[in-house]
């Protein structure tokens, strides 16, 4: 049997970009450089850099360039994820402030598109958008950690409202966000990923009370919040009740998969790491070693998402493939920062303002610590590789 | 921009996975060990009938033209299958480049593209594997192409530690025919025995993770199989991760080949790193999934786990990726950044 047809017609596949995209991407470019601050933003983790951070928001929102890939009349472009990848390079490229949104746009945003009504998506959507609703997350629970099916906060439903009690901590954000979105058990007979609901929050509701958590940079990135009989109407639930282990699921999938951490971010990171190199003679072998694994791993990873954009754009889903994204890269962020620390050597503990190029990497040493831990430890993603990708038993 | 294979190349692919199941068995390849030459005329006219060697030849020597990144799937397939003919090896290094050899050449060797095998010898894969079962041998260096009759080679064969190699170093010419080649072609074939190797690598690589991953179902210690264990589980899932982040790299080296990409290079340097660390981690962690097991002859592991030790250096060392990589930063510092991956030069 001959394997081969001469008249089969292959889609090619063509890796590079097309006229439009091209232009687009000058587009971009150029709004960016009249728009990006020229003085650095304040630390969106203190309230007057979050506000700072709002007003980003809402300056990106006038360019319509909140979210890209969101339709039209929710404040988007109606434009695909490859397009979202090219905005994303510039705006990493351009140095644009951190997204103090991004719990919202990149993780709430997919989820209410998918499983949103049309009421939820018009009011939540654009004022998300608009910056006007900052979102945090609330998954964790003191005793809900990697274990999140040991949720035990809970949303009675009474009439038309949910009476919401119980606790959620390490929610990201939350120190000065305005609301936030999270898994209640909502029928108290069943256990586990069962009788879950998908809920968003205001947090100035009454009986809501939030504790900031100064992070291990000092500043309060994240923070518990306490639910004292909080009420909250039926019409903030996503999807249907007791389906709000398989929501969350997909705005993790969103989180790990995709969204949350786009290429540009550590090709950046990486160039800076072998620009800082360059400064220095005489580096040992093993740093150069190390050196050019991460600018490798940096390239490899954005090479794997665009082949995972363009998956999700010839149809596929994305499952739990997104777990190995994850591990790979926080992995690869926190050993970047890691070698740029030793070729600063006793330079590397300095936290000074002025001298940012050196005082960042330490900083974002300390962020990039928390990446194998959020989004789902990267014990928990080995265990979801090893057993939904490998068939391992549980 | 478009990151996909068409849908239209999965029936191929399936084709071949089937044509392993059925047709290459570790059996087999154990039973070919016993043989003088492993090398089975038998299974590579099967796979000639199956159309592999048309597949990146193009149509003027009645292929069916797919450039490399088409094809690259389902030379993967056949490296799953630890497939001893060398046929992917004529496929990519010869019958994907014969239109761009000089013209006298492509006369020379036109007869013997798709049912026979014409082996390649350079400086940076300077062993021979299957020598004695070729039709012709290709001496490249920067500057030419050297065509000799197998007859007129004098070789020494040389014992490999993966039974399936057969090895053999060129000791003389005896009568050739010398075609000039420009650097250009040259640097296109280097780029495609380094993604030819990083082809190979993801297919043995995943191979040997599939071979553990059965395995440790299995198994059991302390009444349960050791795949429930995390440690086991961890262990796995690591190697999932390098063979899934060296994917891309490899199939995005394969496709800057045929599209005269001006950084081909680099992206066979980044392809061929970056799946060498692949195998490295596959072999290494399914031995030690395997326990004992694992070090033994009769389990199947080892079978693909030499060809992943023997092949990893071909085209180019770890270290010589390094040095090259390192090169082009060094270079190209103000280039380096989020905008850098797909730029055109």
């Amino acid at each position: 049997m001959l394997l081969l047809r001469k008249e089969t017609q292959i889609l090619k596949m063509k890796l590079n970009y097309t006229n439009d995209q091209n232009s687009f991407r000058q587009e971009v470019r150029s709004w960016l450089e009249r728009n990006v601050p020229k003085k650095p933003l304040l630390s969106l983790d203190t309230k007057e850099g979050f506000e700072q951070h709002r007003h980003w928001e809402k300056t990106l929102n006038k360019g319509n360039w909140s979210m890209v890939t969101w339709p039209k009349e929710y404040g988007g472009r109606g434009l695909d994820l490859i397009e979202w990848l090219i905005f994303e390079e510039e705006y990493y490229r351009a140095k644009a402030p951190i997204r103090v949104n991004q719990n919202g746009v990149f993780l709430l945003g997919p989820t209410l598109m998918e499983y949103g009504n049309e009421a939820q998506k018009q009011r939540f959507l654009s004022a998300m958008a608009r910056g006007e609703h900052i979102w945090a997350q609330g998954w964790s629970e003191p005793n809900a950690g990697s274990d999140m099916a040991a949720i035990r906060s809970t949303a009675i439903k009474q009439g038309d409202k949910f009476i919401i009690n119980g606790q959620k901590t390490w929610s990201s954000r939350a120190s000065f966000a305005d609301w936030t979105f999270g898994l209640f058990r909502s029928d108290l007979e069943t256990s586990r990923h069962h009788g879950l609901s998908f809920i968003l929050v205001p947090l100035d509701a009454s009986g809501v009370s939030v504790r900031p958590i100064p992070q291990l940079d000092g500043e309060p990135g994240f923070a518990e919040i306490f639910f004292d009989n909080v009420e909250v109407p039926t019409d903030n639930l996503i999807g249907n009740e007791g389906q709000g282990w398989n929501i969350a699921m997909a705005t993790a999938g969103f989180e790990r998969g995709l969204m949350l951490r786009s290429p540009a971010r550590f090709q950046e990171t990486a160039a800076n790491l072998i620009k800082l190199a360059s400064n220095y003679d005489n580096l040992a072998p093993s740093i150069n070693a190390a050196l050019i694994d991460c600018w490798v791993r940096a390239e490899a990873y954005a090479l794997n998402i665009y082949q995972t954009a363009s998956k999700i754009q010839a149809g596929k889903k994305i499952g739990p493939e997104s777990s190995l994204g994850k591990i790979f890269w926080s992995n690869l962020d926190l050993e970047m920062h890691a070698v740029a620390l030793k070729i600063l050597g006793t330079q590397s503990e300095l936290k000074n303002e002025e001298a940012k190029n050196i005082s960042s990497w330490i900083k974002g040493f300390m962020f990039s610590l928390a990446g194998p831990i959020y989004a789902g430890t990267n014990e928990i993603q080995k265990n979801i590789v090893a057993e939904r990708l490998l068939g391992l038993p549980r | 921009m478009n990151f996909t294979f068409d849908s239209e190349l999965d029936s191929f692919v399936a084709t071949v996975s089937d044509f392993i199941t059925k047709d290459y068995s570790p059996q087999h390849i154990r039973n070919a060990w016993q043989q003088e030459s492993p090398f089975s005329q038998e299974k590579w006219q099967s796979m000639v009938g199956l159309g592999i060697t048309q597949m990146t030849l193009d149509e003027r020597f009645n292929g069916m033209g797919l450039s490399l990144d088409e094809a690259a799937l389902v030379y993967e397939e056949l490296a799953y299958g630890g497939v001893i003919e060398p046929i992917i090896e004529h496929s990519i290094l010869v019958n994907n480049l014969a239109h761009y050899f000089p013209y006298d050449l492509q006369q020379l060797i036109s007869s013997k593209l798709i049912d026979s095998f014409i082996a390649v010898v350079h400086p940076l894969s300077p062993l021979v594997n299957h020598l004695t079962q070729a039709a012709g041998l290709l001496s490249i260096n920067e500057s030419s192409i050297i065509y000799t009759d197998v007859a007129s080679v004098s070789h020494t064969i040389l014992p490999s530690n993966d039974p399936s190699r057969k090895l053999s170093r060129i000791d003389n010419l005896e009568s050739f025919q010398t075609f000039q080649i420009d650097k250009n072609l040259e640097q296109k074939i280097v780029s495609s025995g380094k993604v030819m190797t990083a082809i190979m690598m993801l297919g043995l690589s995943r191979r040997c993770l599939d071979i553990t991953s059965e395995y440790v179902k299995t198994r059991e210690q302390f009444g349960k199989p050791i795949g429930s264990f995390q440690a086991v589980k961890h262990m796995l899932a690591d190697v999932a991760v390098k063979i899934e982040f060296a994917k891309a790299a490899v199939y995005r080296a394969a496709y800057s080949i045929n599209a005269d990409n001006a950084n081909h290079a680099l992206h066979a340097n980044i392809a061929k790193y970056l799946a060498a660390q692949a195998g490295e981690i596959a072999t290494k962690n399914s031995i030690q999934a395997h326990g004992a097991m694992g070090y033994t002859w009769e389990v199947d592991l080892h079978i693909f786990m030499r060809r992943i030790w023997a092949i990893t250096s071909q085209w180019s060392s770890a270290g010589a990726l390094e040095l090259e990589i390192d090169r082009f930063l060094q270079s190209n510092l103000e280039d380096l950044g989020s905008t850098f991956t797909f730029r055109e030069k």
